[in-house]
């Protein structure tokens, strides 16, 4: 008993120290018509896919697991956002330029159908943010247009 | 030296003018017709990878010099911005790479070099 409370208490300490280091939540203001969805105008159903697959570490709006709270875990979800977010953050689409969106459009697709993204740890957990093959057709579809369209516009 | 080059890169900008469509298989030289100092930069550090016919498939996979030619115009643009970021974050060429060819390193000139020019062509692109 004693050998156990031996190891047992430093353990408990410890996980409790780790609480008290705390990474800022993702959680923006609403964003001021700069969001990707707002601005783009996409279909409701692409919209849906797209905020249920990639907002979570692509935009200023995280929406949290239960265990987001928790260290150690807390840290690597802060870290898989920062990152996410230093690549693309649809929450500022709107202030990129034409080349950052079409770059960024083209990206999209190249990431979700080679199977890079979704991350698959994040798969492991929200199994409904899975891209089908026919989601991720839609994606590259629209993607395309989307970018021919910005390519055009004046 | 210099002349034949040139003379080669007409030869093959009027080939692949003439060729568009043509299925024969693609000739060694890449075919795109870039400023000859970018040219010369790229060719040294990352021909090696990004053309068809090395062993690096997933490389050329990704950006294929050889047919910069097909590709369209946003699929240009996207990569324009992609060698810029790679080259300046130090992502691309892959220290691994780097390790076995020093040679091949970019000097922060070379960078710089590039990134005008992806610049410039993204500019002329979208206009």
């Amino acid at each position: 008993m004693r050998r156990v409370l031996f190891y047992l208490i430093p353990v408990v300490a410890t996980l409790i120290l780790i609480q008290f280091i705390r990474p800022e939540k993702n959680l923006g203001e609403p964003d001021k018509g700069t969001d990707f969805i707002q601005v783009s105008q996409m279909p409701d159903t692409l919209a849906g896919i797209i905020l249920n697959s990639c907002y979570d570490c692509h935009s200023n709006h995280t929406r949290y697991p239960w265990y987001g709270s928790v260290a150690p875990f807390s840290w690597i979800l802060n870290r898989h956002i920062a990152e996410g977010k230093a690549h693309l953050n649809f929450s500022s689409w709107g202030v990129m330029d034409k080349a950052q969106q079409i770059t960024q459009l083209d990206q999209i697709c190249e990431e979700s159908s080679s199977g890079s993204m979704p991350l698959k740890s994040y798969l492991l957990i929200h199994r409904s943010s899975r891209l089908s093959d026919q989601y991720i057709r839609a994606i590259c579809e629209w993607a395309e247009s989307e970018s021919l369209k910005i390519l055009t516009e004046k | 030296m210099k002349k034949s080059i040139r003379i080669v890169l007409i030869i093959l900008l009027i080939h692949t003018t003439l060729m568009r469509g043509n299925t024969s298989p693609p000739t060694s030289e890449p075919q795109a017709d870039f400023p000859k100092k970018v040219s010369e930069i790229l060719t040294n550090s990352c021909y090696d990878c990004h053309t068809t016919g090395t062993k690096a498939e997933k490389a050329f996979k990704a950006m294929d010099f050889k047919k910069w030619g097909e590709y369209k115009l946003t699929k240009k643009i996207s990569l324009l911005t992609k060698i810029c970021e790679v080259t300046e974050g130090g992502v691309m060429p892959p220290e691994k790479y780097l390790k076995q060819h020093p040679e091949k390193a970019l000097s922060a000139s070379d960078i710089k070099t590039i990134c005008n020019w992806t610049k410039k062509e993204t500019e002329k692109l979208i206009k």
